[in-house]
């Protein structure tokens, strides 16, 4: 299975990484803004990504759905959000 | 500042830095302050809805090595550099964050800025509210110090 990570804390990037490597999933991208996100996602195609609910540029799940449902369909969008002590 | 609207950011971070692998978990002091004085880091987080102002995190650059190693699975962290930098930025984020959802499990809907970190050798903040208050901790010997300037608003 491919993951994507999208958030914009290179540390968040960096644990969530670890924990999915070292349960032997495959990290296939990571961006930290939209721009970079929709880009990535085009480019590697991932099975799952892992979204942070907040960020500068996009906000919120429904935003961070619509962003990418809008720009690749809405047939399989496997998506997992994730924020710090919320 | 009334006493119930800076408990939220005490058990914020007597909970949270034990989940990051810290065993001691103190409070120090706690007093009035309007001016926060540092020689290392400085983190701002804002806040919005019922409950509005500032938290203001504050340590030496040496503790926030020290934290961002424990935070990076016991990583050696030699200078605060961008991932320390992150990792601190994450925490400041995480003890708000949590300090929110109790305001809001007590009926009070608050919103947190993401956060903004200074570092240098001399760094002074000005606290623009009457009242605010300076909570020193130490987290297995590492010293913290939280500013908390918030105020209630009455919800609409």
């Amino acid at each position: 299975m491919k993951f994507m990570i999208v958030d914009d804390s290179a540390f968040s990037v960096m644990m969530i990484r670890d924990i999915l490597e070292q349960n032997g999933y495959n990290v296939v991208a990571t961006a930290g803004n939209k721009e970079e996100m929709l880009h990535v996602f085009k480019e590697t195609t991932p099975d799952l990504v892992t979204m942070d609910l907040t960020m500068p540029d996009i906000d919120g799940l429904e935003s961070v759905t619509a962003s990418i449902a809008t720009e690749f369909g809405e047939a399989t969008l496997n998506v997992g959000f994730a924020g710090s002590g919320r | 500042m009334e006493v119930k609207y800076i408990n939220p950011f005490l058990l914020a971070f007597t909970n949270i830095m034990p989940q990051l692998g810290f065993v001691n978990v103190e409070k120090k002091n706690i007093g009035l302050a309007s001016t926060v004085q540092s020689r290392g880091i400085v983190i701002n987080v804002g806040l919005v809805g019922n409950i509005r102002g500032n938290v203001i995190y504050s340590m030496p650059i040496a503790s926030g090595r020290q934290i961002a190693k424990v935070m990076m699975m016991g990583m050696d962290v030699p200078e605060f550099d961008e991932m320390a930098q992150s990792a601190i930025s994450e925490l400041s984020n995480m003890l708000t964050a949590h300090a929110a959802t109790d305001f809001s499990n007590s009926g009070l809907e608050v919103n947190i800025s993401t956060p903004t970190m200074m570092f240098g050798d001399n760094i002074t903040v000005h606290i623009d509210m009457p009242q605010s208050l300076k909570v020193d901790f130490e987290a297995d010997g590492l010293p913290v110090s939280i500013y908390v300037a918030v105020r209630s608003v009455a919800k609409k």
